[in-house]
């Protein structure tokens, strides 16, 4: 399948490869410096638009471009998952990501030239052999070496600015027109390989990577340029702990929401991943990958990297939607560890001490602009509670020490969240210690249909009827939130208003790609994962 | 030691404690006192202005005058006066008579995620990803304010302690990561005041006495030190031992060479100076390359820092005896060197026998040098030098473990390296470094060119004479307040702001030449040198560097709008404080 999935929107997203921090990518505009065309890149690890500390570098490390006799060549762009070419008149160059952290390249008859504008504080070097090292400051090393044919590269350094001058690299066709390459990244130290692959079988391997990849999701019933391409999406996504750097904070490997710009791990998003996988152990490792990410005292953080974990709120409980899909396959510590995010929530967001956990910052939430906290008076929430109320039923089933305790929490938390947030029509939000309602955005007000037939009869029939008449699926952002929607539908054997939902998704996909609102500049894992879960789901 | 009517303000150095994440600073712009607490590991992150603090009356702001010791630091109202102390852990405490203290928060949405009252008398505050604070009263009252911008984030806090009926308040705040809640006990202030007073004292154990004539000048030193030691255990971090971060804020990291700068000085406690030696092999990576820097969410391995620890190591034994090193610490630590020595013996090294280079110029510590000039891979000459100094502190712990082969091998490697820099650099005026690729000669001017007098007598008597007759002569490196990092006749020299080695008088250089001058039998010089510099420390705190002049060399103003900045002429730094411990007590003390 994947020779013949073409990747079309390179702008949209890179071509790259399942744990290898490369990614290859298209800018359609100059910008001053910057020229349009092809870039190399690495995953930066940063909370910044394209992820580097470095002033002024708002674009790839590396354009790329064909050249011929030392002149530039137009070409097209054509991409797999496995390979890019760059097709030219002259002839064609390919690229394919061997070792997570080595980039190959081949060509016949011409050859490439890496444009690379360095700032401050980032320095090429030429090694005893030949090869260039560029050092991008906080981004990381590339290594650049010719395998077949030569490099030639200039390295002056302009002292009194702090900089060199910026680098072009020739990498040229030995005189039977072959070029061969590679390119390493690196956090330390690095040396060339003695002996390289063949190309093909780095290719092949790729090809076969992605293949399995595939299979951990359920067949397509329907588009299947669609399915390839979110499958896709979240195959590049998956990013590894850096295994060169000492301290890293990622346990196991993740799924980044997406490669530039948004390149760390938002916990709110992940029991979307895991549900959009058919395979349970895959769904099994996933969960226990983000549990992993657990402070010793139980607390998720809202979102992490490789480098910056943000504690300074909590995700929400949401893993549990997901671990409960999967509880069978959950190993010990998983199972422990979900016991302590129970115990969290119970021991730091209950400060009225009534059983009722809350949100102390409106971004635990998981939206962006969820909640209006006030006077520092944590709020009570419809969504937190349903959350909570699905995790301690889970503990109930699966923690034999404690099983009624848990299913007296459970009883509980389905109690408050009837009790003190349905107002008869609606979920509401309320605030600590005064119990006043509390403007929140609607969704959090629908996230309960996931509890399915546990609740109460008329609260179901009254919520999945607002729902539906407000087309609460119908959003503009974090659209991939219409998943839960469909989810709690058929948890309610509403299997119209599912497909309802879902074919908005759908159709909003077609139009807009596999993004997280409108105008968003790359694909997201995320809302690739949304459309593998509706369509499987849904069987469409 | 620091405030109204003191030698030194906040302005420069912050109030702080051994392993205390808390600060304080004196803002150059409003010139109030502001509390901070900083956890970082972005390079050049600003983090001073956190909490402003006013004390107050009856809601009216009353100007104050504050006074600042390891104790403890003090603001003074006519009306009454509040004070701050800070224990070893997290928890900074706040007493006041007579007025209350205001503390505004003035943070944007996107860096304070807002105010949780845990309902328990204490409210927790979120910067995100740097932290949280908790605060409580323990006498008198709290109160709180806060304000929200028109999208509904946080946009000012306000916390206020007023006293109670007797006019006196006290109040508690905690910082951390993740969670906290308040304690059952709180201990008595002036308990806490005492713990830091004993501590600072303890501390002060690790330093020969001062020289005198600098008494209070060795205080200081001992104090910035003292503060920046930093790292404590449990909080999700990357520490794994204490380190010294080389500012409190912008560069709130510790550098690895800087470990070993701290060490050499410490040799009244060589138990202390030896974990210091021996802190990054925590984090040596498979190659075994020591990561350049450590802070509380990163590690950095981009490019490693100079090997220093030779070089301090030799010094310790010389001045300190070899006492400290048993066979039990170099079982630990022998293999993990000798890893990071063969690091810089294989991966720099040229491809002719015993011949190094530079990979990167950060690697060396002369960022902008002009031994630089025309690129890198550059045979720069302190390699040569600092390299020696490993393979023979590789040796000596050989020799202790009875390795006797070994030790043999890693003497012979050293001398080797002395033979190829004296051999294929030295043109009889100084060391020239050599760009790998094209093989030129660097022509230059930079202090570093001279940095193999480290090596003291190891070098030629020849050569010895030429560095120290170079070195003294006024008006080429040496000038009132020290020595130059680039001669004063250099075309490129340069006292601006944004340059670093290019011509200002820096201390890590100093403290190099002048001990390494000492080492090779030129006391004379080097006291010269280390008087002028001390002399200037002691007049102007502890900057990383100087400009000896006030205008370029050519009469050019040059940049220094002397204002805060992450660069060396603004902020007070650990690492200066350790290189004058070492230069007054080695080379001045007679």
């Amino acid at each position: 399948m994947a020779e013949s999935f073409e990747i079309r929107q390179l702008n949209m997203i890179p071509f790259s490869r399942r744990l290898s921090r490369f990614m290859l990518y298209e800018e359609k505009k100059e910008d001053g410096l910057f020229p349009a065309g092809l870039y190399l890149h690495l995953t930066a690890d940063m909370y910044k638009p394209g992820g580097v500390f470095v002033p002024g570098r708002k674009r790839g490390i590396i354009h790329l471009s064909p050249i011929r006799d030392g002149k530039e060549l137009p070409y097209k762009l054509k991409a797999t998952p496995s390979m890019l070419t760059m097709e030219t008149e002259k002839g064609n160059i390919e690229f394919t990501i061997d070792r997570p952290e080595i980039l190959r390249i081949r060509s016949c008859g011409v050859g490439l030239r890496a444009f690379s504008p360095l700032f401050r504080m980032e320095v090429p070097l030429r090694m005893n052999d030949g090869s260039l090292e560029l050092f991008y400051s906080n981004l990381g090393n590339v290594l650049i070496r010719a395998i077949e044919g030569a490099a030639d590269f200039n390295t002056v350094w302009r002292l009194k600015d702090w900089r060199a001058d910026d680098v072009i690299c020739d990498l040229t066709p030995s005189q039977n027109g072959i070029m061969e390459a590679a390119i390493h990244e690196f956090a330390a130290t690095e040396a060339p390989l003695e002996k390289y692959r063949p190309f093909d079988l780095c290719e092949k391997e790729a090809a076969d990577d992605f293949s399995l990849w595939q299979k951990k999701y359920k067949e397509p019933c329907g588009d299947r340029e669609l399915f390839d391409m979110a499958t896709y999406i979240t195959w590049i996504c998956m990013q590894r702990p850096r295994v060169d750097a000492p301290y890293r904070l990622l346990r196991g490997n993740m799924m980044y929401n997406n490669r530039f710009g948004i390149d760390y791990v938002n916990l709110f998003e992940q029991p979307l991943l895991a549900m959009a996988f058919e395979d349970r152990n895959a769904k099994a490792e996933l969960i226990g990958n983000v549990l992993d990410l657990m402070s010793p005292d139980g607390m998720l953080p809202a979102f992490t990297n490789n480098k910056e974990p943000q504690y300074g709120y909590a995700a929400p409980p949401v893993i549990a939607i997901a671990a409960k899909e999967t509880a069978g396959e959950l190993q010990g510590p998983a199972l422990s560890k979900l016991k302590k995010l129970a115990f969290w929530w119970l021991e730091w967001r209950d400060p009225d001490h009534d059983g009722t956990v809350s949100y102390a910052y409106a971004k635990e939430t998981g939206f962006d602009a969820g909640l209006t906290i006030r006077d520092g008076l944590a709020v009570k929430s419809p969504d937190l509670l349903t959350y909570m109320c699905v995790l301690s039923e889970l503990l109930s089933e699966t923690d034999a020490d404690s099983g009624a305790y848990w299913k007296e929490i459970s009883r509980g938390m389905l109690g408050k969240l009837t009790d003190t947030l349905w107002d008869g029509e609606e979920f509401v939000c309320r605030r600590s210690k005064t119990y006043e309602k509390v403007m929140g955005t609607d969704f959090l007000g629908y996230i309960p249909v996931l509890l399915g037939s546990k609740l109460p009869g008329d609260i179901a029939r009254k919520l999945t009827d607002a729902v539906s008449a407000k087309k609460a699926w119908e959003r503009k952002d974090q659209v991939p939130l219409a998943a839960y929607l469909v989810k709690g539908f058929l948890e309610l054997s509403q299997k119209e208003r599912a497909e309802a939902a879902g074919k908005w998704f759908i159709g909003f996909v077609k139009e807009h790609g596999f993004v997280n609102k409108i105008g968003a500049v790359m694909y997201s894992s995320w809302s690739a994962s949304a459309y593998l879960y509706i369509t499987a789901a849904l069987g469409i | 030691m620091f405030g109204h009517n003191q030698p030194f303000d906040l302005q420069r150095m912050p109030w702080g404690r051994k392993m205390s994440m808390f600060i304080v600073y004196e803002d150059f712009y409003n010139h109030d006192l502001y509390l901070s607490h900083v956890r970082t590991g972005i390079l050049q992150s600003e983090r001073k202005n956190l909490f402003r603090m006013q004390p107050v009356t009856g809601g009216e702001i009353l100007e104050y005058t504050y006074f600042a010791d390891e104790k403890h630091l003090r603001m003074d109202t006519g009306k009454g006066s509040v004070e701050l102390c800070l224990d070893e852990l997290d928890q900074v405490r706040i007493r006041g008579r007579g007025v209350g203290l205001r503390l505004t928060c003035p943070m944007p949405g996107d860096k304070c995620e807002g105010l949780f009252d845990k309902r328990d008398g204490s409210i927790e505050i979120s910067f995100g990803i740097a932290g949280k604070s908790l605060w409580l009263p323990l006498q008198g009252e709290m109160d709180r304010k806060i304000s929200y911008d028109n999208e509904g984030s946080v946009s000012e806090i306000v916390i206020e302690f007023d006293p109670d009926d007797g006019g006196a308040f006290e109040a508690a705040a905690h910082e951390y990561i993740l969670n906290r809640k308040r304690d059952a006990y709180y201990r008595p202030f002036d308990e806490i005041m005492q713990d830091s007073a004993e501590s600072f004292k303890n501390f002060k154990n690790c330093y020969m006495p001062p020289v005198p004539g600098y008494e209070d000048t060795t205080n200081y030193a001992q104090y910035v030190v003292w503060t920046h030691m930093q790292g404590r255990d449990g909080q999700n971090g990357a520490f794994k031992q204490p380190l010294v971060y080389m500012h409190r804020q912008w560069f709130a990291m510790a550098f690895s060479w800087q470990q070993s700068f701290n060490a050499m000085a410490m040799l009244n406690d060589t138990g202390e100076a030896w974990r210091l030696l021996t802190s990054l092999i925590d984090y040596q990576l498979d190659s075994g390359m020591f990561p350049g820097q450590i802070s509380t969410f990163d590690v950095k391995t981009s490019v490693p820092q100079a090997a220093m620890q030779g070089f301090a190591f030799s010094h310790i034994l010389e001045n300190a005896g070899d006492g400290f090193l048993t066979p039990e610490r170099c079982e630990k630590a022998y293999e993990p060197f000798c890893k990071w020595t063969r690091f810089w013996i294989e991966y720099h090294g040229t491809g002719e026998p015993d011949h190094l280079q530079y990979l990167n110029l950060y690697e060396s510590g002369w960022d902008d040098g002009t031994v630089f000039i025309n690129g890198i891979p550059c045979q720069a000459p302190d390699v040569y030098a600092l390299v020696s100094l490993q393979c023979e502190m590789c040796g000596k712990m050989a020799g202790v473990l009875g390795k006797t082969e070994e030790a043999r091998a890693w003497n012979d490697r050293a001398k080797r390296f002395v033979d190829v820099l004296v051999k294929d650099y030295w043109d009889g005026e100084t060391f020239v470094p050599v760009v790998t690729p094209t093989k030129e000669k660097v022509a230059n001017r930079s202090l570093v060119s001279y940095l193999p007098i480290i090596l003291g007598k190891r070098l030629p008597e020849h050569i010895v004479d030429k560095i120290a007759r170079t070195l003294i002569a006024e008006g080429e490196y040496l000038t009132d307040i020290g020595l130059t990092a680039e001669s004063l006749k250099s075309p490129h020299v340069s006292f601006s702001r944004v340059f670093y080695v290019m011509g200002k008088v820096l201390s890590p250089a100093n403290m190099f030449i002048t001990v390494g001058l000492k080492r090779a039998g030129k006391d004379k010089e080097a006291r010269e040198i280390a008087r002028r510099w001390c002399d200037k420390i002691k007049k102007s705190g502890f900057l990383l560097g100087f400009a000896p002049l006030p205008t370029e060399v050519n009469g050019e103003p040059y940049i220094d709008p002397n204002v805060p900045n992450a660069g060396d002429t603004w902020s007070w730094t650990s690492w200066s404080a350790a290189c004058f411990l070492t230069v007054s007590h080695y080379v001045l003390n007679t």
